[in-house]
């Protein structure tokens, strides 16, 4: 396994991740419920990601994963992280509004903002990183 | 001031892809395409490599476009 198949597999993985804490927090905001679903759903989603790149960079071998994770990587990573941050403040102000005027309960606010945060990040780090591909 | 970047040049001068670059630097071949393309600026450490690999000066590889 090339370090070019860890990248697909790392920004297809993180893709379906972000998406699903994405369905989640809509889901949840739409039925205005925190747990539209099982609740450990995103975090388990979010786990059986990471566990699988690990394994494709273990079974890649040391040079390969260490190549998949080089400068650009971490340079894009560190782009998302940084966007991501201020996309969460101000979904933050937005959720706890609509908490603060009853739009919302405030459970489902907390659940979809882990979620939206969560999403905010792994989404912006899979478009930026397909922008380079 | 903009980088002007002469690594695809000594690149094929080398006869190498830009795989082959890549996994003589230790990198990914999207890093190499991103500097290439001059997407991405390479940090200090990662020119000096690749002008080690290619067995030039780092001077060779980037420079700075005049004012």
């Amino acid at each position: 396994m090339q370090s070019e198949t860890i990248s697909r597999l790392r920004a297809v993985l993180l893709g379906l991740t972000g998406l699903g804490c994405l369905a989640y927090a809509v889901a949840a905001l739409a039925m205005g419920r925190p747990d539209p679903v099982a609740w450990y759903w995103p975090s388990a989603l979010g786990l059986a990601s990471g566990g699988a790149i690990a394994l494709a960079s273990v079974a890649a071998g040391r040079s390969a994963a260490r190549a998949a994770a080089d400068e650009l990587f971490r340079a894009v990573w560190g782009r998302a992280q940084g966007q991501a941050y201020w996309l969460s403040l101000a979904l933050f102000a937005a959720l706890g509004f609509a908490a603060a005027t009853g739009a919302v309960g405030w459970a489902t606010a907390y659940a979809a903002q882990g979620c939206l945060m969560g999403a905010a990040f792994l989404l912006l780090f899979v478009w930026h990183d397909l922008r380079l591909a | 001031m903009s980088l002007i970047v002469h690594l695809a040049e000594y690149r094929k001068r080398a006869g190498l892809t830009q795989a082959d670059l890549a996994r003589a630097a230790g990198v990914s071949r999207k890093t190499i395409n991103t500097i290439e393309n001059r997407i991405f600026v390479p940090s200090t450490t990662l020119a000096l490599m690749l002008a080690q690999v290619l067995g030039v000066s780092v001077h060779d590889l980037f420079e700075l476009e005049g004012p």
